[in-house]
């Protein structure tokens, strides 16, 4: 008989591709039920407007229409659109505009008929008087007095203010040799999944019972959010999240869409779909970043960091969605990055701007903080004539100080920085570079090195860092479940979307009972199927969903064990599980085949005192506390100075996310990263104009980076475990995203530092580089 | 989007005023026009029915004028809406004498233009160079008016390339490969 | 993204879609590789009642030698131009123009005809035709008529094809042996166009000064152009002149501005991607 290989830690391909490569998927536009209606949005042309009126009659009266509603006709119908994060003011966010649009892409009408064209032909016909209002766009104005104000009732457009102060900041500020004074802007992103959002209802009248399907990374949470908004029970409603074509956040929310296709569906009494378009997609899904940040950096001559002192502005949008306000917490409190700086203050004022609300996108928060820590090394490094490498090592948290508590206030688990920050030099053959670089320039060749050293908040995480108005905690969940014909079923409380943990929990279940991965399926993304779960989100599917996986695998190993032991007559501690057997492990000869096991327990026909019948164990893991995984991204660039494009000629990235059990699944989600942490640096850029138009509304202008504007990525990694969990893990999924953004900046500015360029906003288009470049050399 | 620039017309500035008070003679020059009515003193309302290469569709909107001083100065308010997005807007026209040249008169004109919906969004590339070559028009199409008038002949309908044209060429463009 | 309502209509041949175009007049448009008129419509900015596909229209995907000129059918795509041995051979610079145009998908479905027709001021092959200085061949139901590339582009977006019209070929006269040639152009990220895009071809003579020197440039301004301010102040002479005659190249051009380049960067990119179009042109001459 051929021997079962293990799985965990193997370069495995992900068992989701072939369906997904082949077009077997069934993702929410795939779903054809009989009867089914397609729902269409009329959407706001104004950034701020008030509705005088909205004449549907002529929509109503086409031929084929079954039912044209606007906001008013769901007034008390349909309750607001969820932000469960804490804020001063949380405004009523109706799912169709309700007297007032407050951002282009507002919905302001549904049509439904038995085709989009044909519900499209009627939304051609409806015809709403606006009177067009001034609107906000800069959120550094959106507080001054006579700004035109979105929602009245709050008299300004203040969201909430925080603040975290320190007097031993301005102790540090009085003592240093310097203070460095920046401004650091991280621009307004669109997360661009693949697949736009999308959503499906089905109501069954006589079972009482709503069936949603939603290209969601939260089905039940989306659920309990749902039941609220549609005064259903939580039992009466399933939420199906069936193949997620991407989602880097934007899909960790709640839409007015889900509610309004979920409505339909049961006041029509007819399936209703509809799927977002790409230009929906880039004006009504939330959008990410958007912060500013005013930077006082008290530092010493050696590089030492004394203290940081930041004032942010956040433009939260024009509504607050599922945890808008709740973002930028994560970018002042990570700020310190991976250093040992003892002092932290920062105040952050939030605000409402006639635009597309933000929210979570990939890194949330933790990209905008490392970028703030890492241009802050650099800036030092520059002030003092240091060597950024230097500047870093200088101020690292030592190996030996983990756990290691932060001016931040949180507790970062483990890490070795100087570990990943020297293999990355290493890698990249730093000095030679440098001399590279320096005789480069005597030839007039602008070439940068750009270092990023950064440490992210992962695997959230204990239930207390979650807001209370959201149902459910920081926890996960996890069902195993051994089949009578011994194949395994993992139900994972996670919802991953491209994250692959089919292909990982699978690794996972099949070592840990001894069977192939093709004896296991994964089931995740239907509340009708699988136990409440939080979801995938903030890399925590296999930082969270692993352990709590580990939890239930080792509730049925027990059983398992116990059975086996009655057997073969051996203590129970003493079987393993190798090849399909319960095995003696210290001679895996000694066995009973697997199948017999399951069979007693399935069968029952010789009671066990004390085991229950039936394979089935569900578990809660709840974390003591996040992960941190850390690494060191290099990048060595050249600045064409005629026309300012940036060539990357080298990328290095190492990366230490604890344990791996799918080391090709890491690598895939480090490509992923870095190429949209690039992207922000260098292309990526969503633009309102100065009335509130979305100009970048469609893929020709907005700058999705593809395979030819990207480097080669030679990655490498260290392996520091997290002794947060048993598994060691740490989290993967935005890692890239963040240590790229700032060691590519720092590349560019580094081959402009001859020059005087001491510092440049993102992205770094080439017109902004090369016109940088002009007014260094008029200097 | 601001709009500036001048242009020179060959006729009196009297008979210039004239012609940018008429929306009776306006009407005309704009192909597609089906009217421009007044609705009040120095306020218009009018609908425009394209129907240029593969674009059709209605536009309305009103135009008013303020702050008259005759034959050198208003304001213009513009407000115009349609299917495919709108154009809202506020500018200045001024008439100024050329020296030396009875018969010719410098225009001077100053604007603040909002453009929203797909127009904006699908064709922010070229909505500015739209706007200079659609002015450009414009006025070649006025100044054949004044031509023609003062020869004693009313100029054509469609003189002047559509505005339009520009608009859904400009849309094209810009949403479109090649 | 749903588009209205349309008659669809399959030309057989180039005198059948003229029928069905005198037919149906301004309510018909003529549909090649759709990537101008299919998102238009999918937004309903077009709805034309009547599309008349010309894709099945076999004598116009044809690309052949005929009197001594490269004939190239208005249904070829990019993909056929950029692989096809004739053209690289002996057209260079236009296979050379075809492979940056776009991505794959989109060299695959647009044709030369759609892009020609099309006159996006910042598409690719303008650029290349005028420096290659090409013959259109239009054809309408009054008769078939021929039309210098430099006629061609009559102004944005604007042609010299008239209503009711197809274009059916562009005729190429081959490079010549010891042409030097280059295209050049600076990427939109997100759309791919040409915020500039430089088609240089030169030629020299035995003592080496640029005996021909053409220069067509895209992107910068409402049509693609040659730069005759260039041309004319580098023929005759010697290549280490290219510099100073490339700052003549925005000359006289109301340059476009957008998000992504204003209009000065863009003048500046035109100089900068000129002197480079024509030093590689150079580099590849042979005396």
């Amino acid at each position: 008989m051929a021997v079962i290989p293990k799985f965990i830690g193997e370069r495995i391909k992900r068992r989701e591709d072939p369906r997904l490569i082949t077009g077997t998927g069934t993702y929410v536009d795939d779903l054809r039920l009989p009867g089914m209606l397609s729902a269409v949005i009329l959407r706001s042309p104004y950034a701020h407007a008030k509705i005088n009126s909205i004449d549907m009659s002529k929509a109503r009266a086409l031929e084929g229409i079954v039912a044209v509603l606007s906001g008013n006709d769901l007034k008390d119908k349909i309750g607001s659109v969820p932000c469960v994060a804490p804020a001063e003011h949380v405004p009523f966010h109706p799912v169709l505009a309700q007297g007032k649009v407050r951002f282009v892409g507002e919905g302001v009408a549904i049509a439904i008929a038995a085709s989009p064209y044909l519900a499209q032909d009627a939304l051609d016909l409806i015809e709403v008087d606006y009177d067009a209002l001034e609107a906000v766009v800069d959120p550094e104005k959106a507080l001054d007095p006579d700004a035109p104000i979105l929602h009245e009732e709050f008299g300004d457009n203040l969201v909430t203010r925080a603040a975290v102060p320190n007097p031993a900041v301005d102790e540090a500020m009085r003592t240093a040799d310097k203070i460095i004074k920046f401004r650091v802007m991280s621009q307004r992103l669109a997360p661009i999944p693949m697949e736009p959002r999308g959503a499906a209802a089905q109501w069954h009248a006589g079972l009482k019972q709503l069936t949603l399907w939603s290209s969601t990374q939260i089905p039940h949470l989306l659920r309990s959010q749902l039941a609220e908004m549609l005064k259903l029970g939580e039992n009466r409603i399933r939420v199906i999240a069936p193949e997620v074509g991407g989602g880097f956040g934007c899909k960790l929310n709640v839409y007015a869409e889900e509610a309004l296709v979920g409505y339909l569906a049961m006041t029509l009494n007819r399936p209703v779909k509809w799927i977002e378009r790409r230009r929906e997609n880039l004006s009504g899904t939330t959008h990410g970043r958007d912060q500013i940040c005013y930077l006082e950096v008290a530092a010493n001559k050696d590089g030492e960091v004394l203290a940081l002192k930041g004032k942010f502005i956040c433009d939260m949008g024009a509504y607050l969605q599922l945890l808008t306000p709740a973002i930028p917490g994560f970018s002042g409190l990570m700020m310190t990055g991976c250093y040992k700086i003892p002092a932290l203050s920062f105040e952050q004022e939030m605000v409402f701007t006639n635009k597309m609300a933000t929210d979570a996108y990939r890194g949330a928060g933790r990209p905008e903080a490392a970028f703030i820590a890492e241009r802050t090394m650099d800036m030092v490094a520059g002030e003092f004539g240091l060597d950024p490498a230097e500047v870093r090592r200088k101020n690292f948290i030592a190996k030996e100080a983990f756990p290691a508590a932060t001016a931040g206030g949180l507790v970062y688990d483990s890490g070795d920085y100087h570990l990943a920050l020297n293999k990355a030099l290493e890698m990249i053959g730093y000095q030679k570079t440098r001399a590279e670089q320096a005789a480069a320039l005597k030839q007039g060749r602008y070439i940068g090195i750009g270092i990023a050293s950064y440490v992210e908040i992962c695997g959230i995480g204990p239930s207390s860092l979650l807001p209370p108005k959201l149902r459910g905690g920081g926890w996960e969940s996890a069902t195993v479940r051994i089949e009578p014909d011994s194949k395994v079923t993992v139900l994972t409380g996670i919802s991953p979307h491209g994250q692959g943990q089919e292909t990982t929990f699978a690794q996972m279940a099949a070592d840990a009972f001894g069977v192939d991965i093709d004896d296991v399926n994964v089931v995740h993304g239907d509340t009708g199927l699988v136990q409440y779960g939080i979801g995938t989100f903030g890399s925590r599917g296999t930082t969270v969903g692993g352990p709590a996986l580990m939890m239930s695998i080792e509730k049925i190993q027990d059983k398992l064990k116990k059975i086996a032991s009655t057997m073969m007559e051996v203590p129970p501690d003493q079987l393993t599980f190798v090849n399909r057997t319960v095995a003696l492990a210290s001679d895996p000869a000694k066995s009973v085949p697997l199948q017999q096991v399951v069979d007693a327990a399935w069968g029952y026909k010789t009671p066990i005192p004390g085991v229950e019948p039936g394979l089935d164990a569900t578990s809660f893991y709840e974390p003591s506390n996040c992960t941190f995984p850390f690494g060191t991204h290099v990048a060595v660039v050249e600045v064409d100075p005629e026309t300012g494009i940036v060539k990357f000629l080298r990328y290095v990235a190492v990366d230490d996310c604890g344990k791996m059990i799918s080391p090709l699944l890491v690598e895939g989600q480090i490509h992923g990263g870095i190429a949209q942490g690039i992207a922000q640096a260098l292309y990526e850029e969503v633009v309102y104009d100065e009335n509130g138009q979305l100009v970048t509304a469609t893929l020709m202008d907005y700058a999705v980076p593809k395979a030819e504007m990207l480097p080669h990525f030679e990655l490498a990694s260290t392996v520091t475990p997290s002794p947060v969990n048993a598994l060691g893990v740490k989290g993967v999924g935005e890692a890239g995203t963040i240590g790229s953004t700032p060691c590519v900046v720092n590349a560019v500015l580094d081959a402009l530092k001859p020059l005087g360029i001491r510092d440049l906003d993102m992205p770094l288009k080439p017109e902004r580089v090369w016109r940088a470049i002009q007014n260094a050399k008029k200097e | 989007m601001k709009i500036a620039g001048e242009q020179i017309l060959c006729a009196p500035r009297e008979r210039v005023w004239e012609l940018f008070n008429s929306p009776e003679r306006l009407s005309r020059l704009i192909p597609g026009c089906e009217q421009l009515e007044t609705v009040g003193p120095d306020e218009y309302a009018g609908t425009i029915n394209v129907g240029v290469a593969a674009v059709k569709g209605s536009y309305s909107g009103k135009l008013k004028l303020e702050d008259k001083r005759a034959p050198e100065h208003y304001k213009m308010i513009v407000d115009a809406k349609g299917k495919q997005g709108f154009v809202r807007g506020a500018g200045t026209l001024d008439l100024g004498i050329v020296a030396n040249d009875a018969n010719s008169t410098l225009v001077k004109y100053a604007g603040d233009v909002q453009v929203g919906g797909t127009l904006m969004q699908v064709g922010q590339r070229m909505i500015e160079s739209a706007a200079k070559m659609m002015l450009g028009q414009f006025f070649a199409a006025a100044d054949a008016e004044l031509k023609a008038q003062s020869q004693g002949r009313v100029a054509r309908q469609g003189i002047l390339i559509n505005f339009w044209r520009y608009l859904v060429r400009l849309l094209r463009r810009s949403i479109t490969r090649r | 993204m749903f588009p209205a309502s349309f008659e669809y209509h399959r030309a057989a041949s180039v005198k059948d879609a003229l029928s069905i175009l005198q037919q149906f007049g301004e309510d018909a448009k003529l549909l090649s590789g759709g990537h101008s008129l299919l998102p238009m419509m999918k937004l309903r900015l077009a709805q034309p009642a009547h599309l008349v596909d010309i894709g099945g229209i076999r004598d116009l995907r044809q690309i052949k030698q005929e009197g001594g000129k490269i004939v190239i059918g208005g249904l070829v795509t990019h993909h056929q131009v950029e692989s096809s041995d004739l053209i690289r051979g002996q057209l260079g610079l236009l296979a050379e123009c075809a492979t940056l145009i776009g991505d794959v998908q989109v060299r695959n479905r647009g044709t030369i005809g759609g892009s020609l027709a099309h006159a996006d001021p910042a598409a690719d092959y303008p650029a290349a035709v005028l420096a290659l200085e090409a013959e259109i061949r239009i054809e309408g139901s009054a008769g078939t008529r021929t039309v210098k590339a430099g006629d061609f582009f009559v102004d944005l977006m604007t042609t010299a094809i008239k209503p009711g019209e197809i274009l059916t070929q562009v005729a190429f006269a081959p490079l010549g042996a010891g042409a030097g040639y280059a295209y050049l152009k600076h990427r939109q990220p997100a759309s791919g166009f040409a915020i500039v895009g430089v088609a240089a071809l030169v030629a020299l003579d035995k003592s080496g000064n640029l005996e021909r020197v053409r220069v067509g440039i895209t992107g910068l301004g409402a049509k693609a152009f040659r730069a005759q301010g260039v041309e004319a102040a580098q023929v005759g002479k010697a290549p280490d002149g290219i510099a100073a005659a490339a700052a003549h190249a925005p000359d006289g051009i109301d340059a476009l501005a957008d998000i992504h380049a204003s209009a000065d960067f863009r003048a500046e990119l035109a100089r900068v991607y000129t002197r480079r179009a024509l030093e590689r042109a150079v580099a590849r001459a042979k005396r």
